[in-house]
């Protein structure tokens, strides 16, 4: 990131955690509420929010396809399906079981999804879309059949499936972010890598980046960071879609600045999607996937339509 | 299309041998307590009290009705919700089905009307006017003068009903006062700052235990959690449901909230 945008993103995150801190129906002045209550939700939004805007820069730094993000590849619906075998199955939520489950079906959701999209020969933006459209439908309405012939406890795991932050736990929270954080610090340390396969697969080989290799570590570093942003909030999307394309404008293409910036831009985008959620109908409150979801959909047109028109 | 409608549903249903569907488990469990169990040829998939309502057909429920297995089970009445699906009623009239929708009940006294409703459509007004006498029999006879505020958390993760709901009105008759009751709407998921402002003096549980609801941040510093007025133990079914089986468990709750601490 050069040097000068630097304070930009500092300053917006800045800006997104004194909302999400400030955001709520006891106002400002009840310091047990801000410390207690909205400090650990607003550190579950930053870590969901920087783990997803990661995973998706490393997507389409990777794929080089600017449509591609965790919920559109189906790495979150991966992860989500994992993440509800596993409460079903009755594993706790801070077991390394859970973790190497959730990272398991991220991981199976996106091969499955990339190998798809690669049947068809060279890969296509559109090829990939539709493939981790028709992986995520599959596992979602998986997902949704086991929950409605699963009885009583079903109503709390359709929340997760919607993904919301209304209650995080704290030791998730404490292992999802260091799993985000080492995934985010191996990614950066990668850059050239990344750069390097922007120019193609046999530019990058010239370069002395084995395409192959690098494909997987970093579709595993995403997976990584998607599986344990979906263990705090279950399926939050198009944080990883927008982040990336909005950051670009300021650190321009380069991975260098583009990954530490989508880490951060995604995490101000959540927290503040959040406080909107929790603040906005109040004494209601509005789970952040939806708000993400309101506000990224339109988003994913543009970014559609956008494409359509470079092409023509 | 239309004259086999009209037909049935202007021909009085006969005394004997009546066929009936329910679906919703509030009816079936209002229809078992007329003495009408047997009509039963079909209940929603959601029917399992009494024991012997599990037994019966299933004919999906009152979202989905699966109106194959309802129309081959040749009803002479169908008891709906008036949320249920109008296109499914209409296709259920249409092939000469008769459907009663009847109107959500938003507290006791809705719920003494369904009694009559279906009771009148099975002809049985009398046993309708004495389960309903005996209902509101059970109904504590005085309400405190201060009423607790009371959270009721029907779903994990703050799902909660509003003022315009049986479940209201049942903390009401139970001596204590919804902190939600204030709001128009049915059932939403509360923001939990919103719950720790409102500070409840008990909190109902129907899902979910006191262990998880009290790790939530700031959960031990609520009034009902000093008080240790963390109610789990009425039954969720039967308390989630406006039939019969409220009753006896507002009497439960108003036992559970006059404790004194």
């Amino acid at each position: 990131m050069s040097k000068n945008k630097f304070p930009v993103f500092i300053a917006v995150l800045a800006a997104a955690c004194l909302f999400s801190l400030a955001a709520g129906p006891a106002g400002c002045s009840n310091l047990d509420i801000i410390l207690n209550l909205r400090l650990p939700r607003t550190l579950a939004a930053l870590a969901v929010g920087a783990g997803l805007g990661l995973a998706g820069a490393l997507f389409q730094g990777v794929l080089k396809n600017p449509l591609s993000d965790p919920y559109i590849l189906g790495t979150s619906s991966g992860a989500t399906a994992a993440a509800v075998f596993c409460f079903l199955a009755g594993i706790e939520r801070t077991s390394p079981v859970f973790f190497l489950s959730v990272f398991a079906g991220a991981f199976g959701a996106t091969f499955l999804s990339y190998w798809l999209a690669r049947l068809a020969g060279r890969l296509s933006d559109a090829a990939l879309v539709l493939a981790g459209v028709a992986v995520s439908a599959f596992l979602s309405a998986l997902v949704m059949l086991v929950l409605t012939s699963s009885g009583a406890r079903s109503f709390s795991l359709f929340y997760f499936v919607l993904g919301g932050l209304y209650s995080v736990q704290p030791g998730v929270l404490a292992v999802s972010s260091l799993i985000i954080a080492a995934a985010g610090a191996v990614a950066m340390g990668r850059w050239r890598a990344l750069d390097a396969m922007a120019l193609g697969s046999e530019n990058a080989y010239h370069l002395g980046i084995e395409p192959e290799r690098e494909r997987i570590l970093f579709f595993t570093l995403a997976c990584a960071a998607t599986s344990a942003a979906v263990a705090i909030g279950g399926t939050i999307g198009f944080v990883g879609l927008m982040t990336p394309h909005i950051v670009r404008r300021l650190t321009g293409p380069s991975a260098r600045g583009l990954v530490p910036a989508a880490a951060l831009g995604g995490a101000a985008m959540l927290a503040a999607a959040d406080a909107a959620g929790r603040s906005l109908f109040s004494p209601a409150e509005i789970p952040a996937g939806i708000v993400m979801a309101l506000a990224g959909a339109p988003f994913f047109m543009w970014l559609l339509w956008k494409s359509s028109r470079g092409r023509n | 299309m239309l004259v086999p409608f009209l037909l049935t549903a202007a021909a009085p249903l006969p005394v004997q041998a009546r066929r009936v569907v329910s679906l919703m488990p509030s009816y079936t469990e209002i229809i078992f307590e007329l003495g009408a169990g047997k009509d039963l040829v079909g209940v929603s998939n959601f029917c399992n009290w009494p024991p012997a309502a599990a037994k019966i057909d299933k004919a999906g429920d009152y979202l989905r009705p699966n109106i194959e297995k309802i129309y081959s089970l040749k009803p002479d009445v169908v008891f709906a919700g008036a949320w249920a699906d109008a296109s499914s009623s209409k296709q259920l009239e249409s092939m000469g089905v008769k459907v009663v929708s009847l109107p959500e009940e938003k507290n006791a006294a809705d719920i003494f009307a369904t009694v009559r409703l279906i009771a009148a459509e099975l002809g049985r007004k009398r046993e309708g006017e004495k389960l309903a006498g005996k209902l509101a029999g059970m109904m504590p006879a005085k309400l405190p003068d201060k009423p607790l505020k009371v959270y009721l958390e029907a779903d994990t993760g703050g799902w909660t009903p509003g003022g315009n709901s049986f479940l209201s009105d049942a903390v009401r008759l139970a001596g204590g006062k919804n902190i939600f009751g204030g709001e128009k709407r049915g059932y939403f998921q509360a923001s939990w700052e919103e719950v720790l402002l409102l500070d409840p003096e008990a909190v109902i549980l129907l899902s979910g235990t006191e262990e998880e609801f009290l790790s939530r941040p700031m959960a031990k510093g609520l009034a009902a959690a000093k008080a240790g007025r963390i109610i789990t133990g009425l039954d969720r079914d039967a308390f989630s449901r406006p039939g019969p089986r409220l009753f006896g468990e507002i009497k439960k709750l108003a036992a559970f909230l006059n404790v004194k601490k």
